[in-house]
């Protein structure tokens, strides 16, 4: 009974949705009855009953509806006073209708129930139901049933009350499971849509507090809606196409072209998704911001539904990591310092000068700028200062990519940088700038005899005069150490002997001819030695062999790199040459071809070598010192490159005496 | 539609609520009301009234010794008016003596007209010279005589109300056959007075 009840019976709560529902079918319901009053006038007429009960009768049906309409704040209990009133009308159409077709009129109080049903109430329907039954109950109860002599069928009622329960439970069947599915399905959505907006706004407080900024976006590059709040602290406000590629432009146009050309990768699916996704653009710095970009496919497959992107304010990383450069540099730089002073500072003496040289500009020409840069770049990495390195490098690409000279700002950067570390080592160097004289023990003892001996004063203050020079030993000590250095960067074993039979030279004279020299150390290391591995498959030793020698030979100073590695590969030189249309039918030819500027036999260069700068700036430098160089070399053998200077080019001080050689020294990695 | 006006007044809302009620409950009489008609069969005449025997019993010389059949209609009343139509245009048993009893006011002259000119005998009476004579209340009523005098027949001419089927044929037949037939209930008019007093008071049904 309970549950009779509560199925019979509405919950109290009238929704915005129903009361909106139930306002307009009522009025509906009402002008419905209003039209009744024409159609029962011309019922009347047609089958010769009242015109005058009908056009007097139906309105004043109509005066309780039209009062409830205007009177009742309750929809629900409006709407059944038009159960009562459907059955009213009803009864008057049976009475208007009277004739061969009254007991087809009959049928209006079934069309009456169903339609009773649009109001989703079974009160509604009940109501319609119970006035019929109070409407025979009255009558019997009313009508003095003495005046009649003749029993009234009591079936007659019987089966009345028979159909008119059983539509009035079909209708009410319908009713409720109206107000169930529909209006009800409207409470459900509505208390859905409300949980959906509470979770909405619960992921809106996540994403406007979160310090990353999360998003999703499509294969055709257009952002979520949803995105974190802090996105605009960063990057302003979203376009109003809500592309990720017109968001970044404004901020870094770069970033967004290399990105939107990922994302078309990603969405034609050309490449697998990992090597796509490694390649997307990952670090963009706007001012003294660094944001990560990391990148999650969302969806199975190589081509994603969804990316979600996840940007992450990296800038104490980065500074973290730019302080623990500096430390290791400044450590480098120390050791350096303490281990070889002269060299230290002849290195710092000479990156000042170039980049100098490279922050003044002017009208230079373009290969000698990539000599400077080139020149930088190799010797900040023998001495460990990456930073600037690492910057040389991707300045060199960007040059040879462009064909165009630093921008002002990537001399103001690189100048920038190079004070950085001047001012981080200032401390370290202080003013102890100047180079050291580097005596040993026997130029000392040799002094010391010649004094004893009473030799001319001139010889004597040429000995002590030749204590400014440098030993080339001194120098190829140097480079040794650089070598063994960038050997063990690159992984490969190395031995380096030092073998200095030559004159000491000037070092100020001499410095840019050693710095150049680096060239040919870096290239020696990563060109010509092979890995462990391809020198045992060459039945040779495991370990690499270079030798510096210097020597003076048929009245020139020989100063020379040699190694034990791969040798030159003529024929590549041969098709590089030939492809670049330089000359090359003999070994000459190919000789200069390797000479050339911007020519290589890599088709990519390291961050050591292969750009085809180095051996350019080598010859460039012998021949501006006064000398030449040869390159000597064996496929699978080994190469030597040679620089000779003619004796009559060194200066008075720099042109050997009979000493005592300096001996062979070997050091290895 | 445009919205009906809200009452803003609360006297004015509590009193047209108030009619509300009045015309819930008038309505619920007045359905009733409507309804008695639709559902109450009227009263027939006793058949051992001697009134109702003498009437009946009153023939023209060309109706002793044969069957009689009165047809008891009222030019008033729908019900009656479509027996009327009936008797005119179906064929009427052989031998059998018909009369119709009109009840009017004001007989209609082409209504009359075409009875007499159907053959059967009139006998037209006002609603107060029927109770008086007929002691009849109600029409349309079918009676059935034989030609000893005697009512073989009493009752209506259709088996439910505002029905089609006349059955007077019928019942004639079965009648002068020697069986019986059951009293159909009468649907009709109340034409006496007083019944039309009792059975609508308000005089509702009288509206035209």
């Amino acid at each position: 009974m309970k549950h009779l009840m509560s199925y019979l019976t509405l919950p109290r709560e009238i929704t915005a949705f129903e009361r909106s529902y139930l306002r307009r079918m009522n009025r509906i319901a009402l002008v419905f009855f209003y039209c009744h009053v024409p159609v029962f006038i011309a019922v009347a007429a047609l089958a010769g009953t009242s015109l005058v009960q009908a056009a007097v009768l139906t309105p004043l049906v109509l005066v309780g509806p039209t009062i409830a309409y205007v009177t009742f704040k309750n929809p629900r209990l409006l709407s059944a006073t038009y159960g009562f009133t459907a059955m009213v009308m009803g009864g008057l159409l049976v009475h208007f209708g009277q004739g061969p077709m009254q007991i087809e009129m009959h049928f209006y109080f079934f069309v009456l129930l169903a339609l009773l049903a649009v109001f989703a109430n079974p009160a509604v329907i009940l109501t319609a139901a119970a006035t019929a039954a109070v409407h025979h109950v009255v009558l019997w109860l009313v009508i003095p049933a003495s005046v009649f002599n003749y029993q009234a069928s009591i079936w007659t009622v019987v089966v009345h009350a028979v159909f008119v329960v059983l539509e009035s439970v079909a209708a009410t069947f319908v009713a409720r499971s109206f107000f169930d599915n529909v209006i009800g399905l409207e409470k459900i959505v509505a208390a859905r849509t409300a949980a959906l907006d509470e979770r909405t706004r619960d992921m809106s407080r996540v994403l406007d507090n979160v310090d990353q900024g999360l998003f999703t976006v499509d294969l055709t590059g257009v952002m979520s809606a949803e995105r974190s709040k802090i996105l605009e602290t960063w990057l302003g406000a979203a376009p109003a196409s809500a592309s990720l590629f017109d968001y970044l432009a404004p901020v870094n146009d770069d970033f967004a072209a290399r990105l939107r050309l990922g994302w078309d990768e990603l969405a034609s699916g050309t490449m697998p998704l990992e090597v796509t996704l490694f390649q997307l653009p990952a670090r963009l710095a706007i001012g003294d911001r660094h944001l990560r970009f990391r990148y999650q496919p969302i969806g199975p497959g190589d081509i994603p539904q969804l990316m979600l992107v996840v940007i992450s304010d990296v800038t104490a990383e980065v500074a973290r990591e730019r302080a623990e450069l500096y430390r290791r540099e400044l450590v480098a730089a120390f050791e350096r310092f303490a281990k070889d002073r002269n060299g230290f500072i002849e290195f710092y003496d000479e990156a000042d000068e170039l980049v100098r040289g490279i922050a003044a500009g002017g009208a230079e020409p373009l290969t000698e700028i990539y000599r400077r840069v080139h020149t930088l770049k190799g010797n900040t990495a023998l001495f460990g200062v990456d930073s600037i390195a690492a910057y040389c490098h991707d300045l060199e690409t960007r040059m040879l990519e462009d064909g165009t000279g630093p921008t002002p700002e990537e001399r103001a950067e690189l100048t920038a940088r190079w004070r950085g570390f001047v001012g981080r080592i200032d401390a370290l160097l202080g003013s102890r700038r100047d180079r050291a004289l580097e005596i040993t023990r026997e130029d000392v003892d040799r002094v010391i005899g010649a004094l004893r001996t009473a030799q001319p004063s001139a010889d004597i203050e040429r000995m002590i005069e030749a204590w400014r020079l440098e030993p080339v030993a001194r120098r190829f000590e140097r480079v040794a150490e650089q070598t063994l250095r960038l050997a063990r960067q690159l992984g490969k074993d190395l031995t380096v002997g030092v073998d200095d039979r030559g004159p000491r030279l000037e070092p100020a004279r001499w410095s840019p001819f050693w710095a150049a020299f680096v060239h040919a150390v870096r290239n020696a290391v990563d060109h010509g030695v092979e890995s462990a591995d391809e020198r045992i498959a060459a039945g040779k030793p495991a370990q690499a062999r270079i030798d510096l020698v210097s020597s003076v030979e048929e009245g020139a100073l020989v100063i020379e790199i040699r190694d034990d590695g791969r040798g030159v590969n003529w024929e590549r030189v041969r098709d590089r040459a030939r492809a670049g249309g330089l000359p090359h039918d003999t070994r000459e030819h190919l000789v200069d071809a390797l000479f050339a500027d911007g020519f290589s036999t890599r088709d990519a260069a390291s961050e050591t070598s292969g750009r085809g700068i180095g051996l350019a700036v080598l010859r460039a430098v012998a021949v501006d010192s006064g000398g030449g160089v040869e390159i000597v070399s064996e496929p699978g053998r080994g190469t030597s490159v040679r620089f000779s200077f003619p004796l009559a080019r060194l200066s008075e001080a720099e042109r050997p005496r009979p000493t005592t050689a300096t001996p062979a020294t070997r050091m290895t990695a | 539609m445009a919205e009906l006006p809200q009452i803003a007044s609360c006297w004015g809302r509590n009193a047209l609520r108030g009619l509300f009620v009045v015309w819930l409950a008038a309505f619920i009489v007045v359905g009733a009301y409507l309804l008695a008609p639709h559902l109450l069969t009227l009263p027939v005449p006793d058949l051992g009234d001697p009134v109702v025997q003498r009437s009946v019993a009153q023939r023209l010389p060309a109706q002793r010794g044969r069957w009689l059949v009165l047809h008891v209609l009222d030019q008033d009343c729908v019900c009656s008016l479509r027996v009327l139509d009936h008797l005119l245009a179906s064929p009427r048993p052989a031998e059998v003596a018909e009369r119709v009893v009109l009840i009017a006011a004001q007989p209609d002259a082409a209504r009359v007209a075409a009875i007499r000119a159907r053959g059967f005998d009139l006998d037209l009476v006002t609603p107060a010279q029927l109770g008086a004579r007929y002691h009849v209340e109600a029409a349309p009523l079918l009676v059935v005589v034989d030609p000893a005098d005697a009512i073989r027949y009493l009752g209506g001419y259709t088996p439910r109300k505002q029905a089609s089927d006349v059955r007077d044929a019928l019942i004639i037949a079965t009648t002068r056959r020697g069986e019986r037939v059951a009293p159909l209930p009468t649907f009709g008019c109340a034409v006496g007075a007083a019944l039309r007093t009792a059975i609508d008071p308000l005089g509702i049904r009288r509206w035209n």
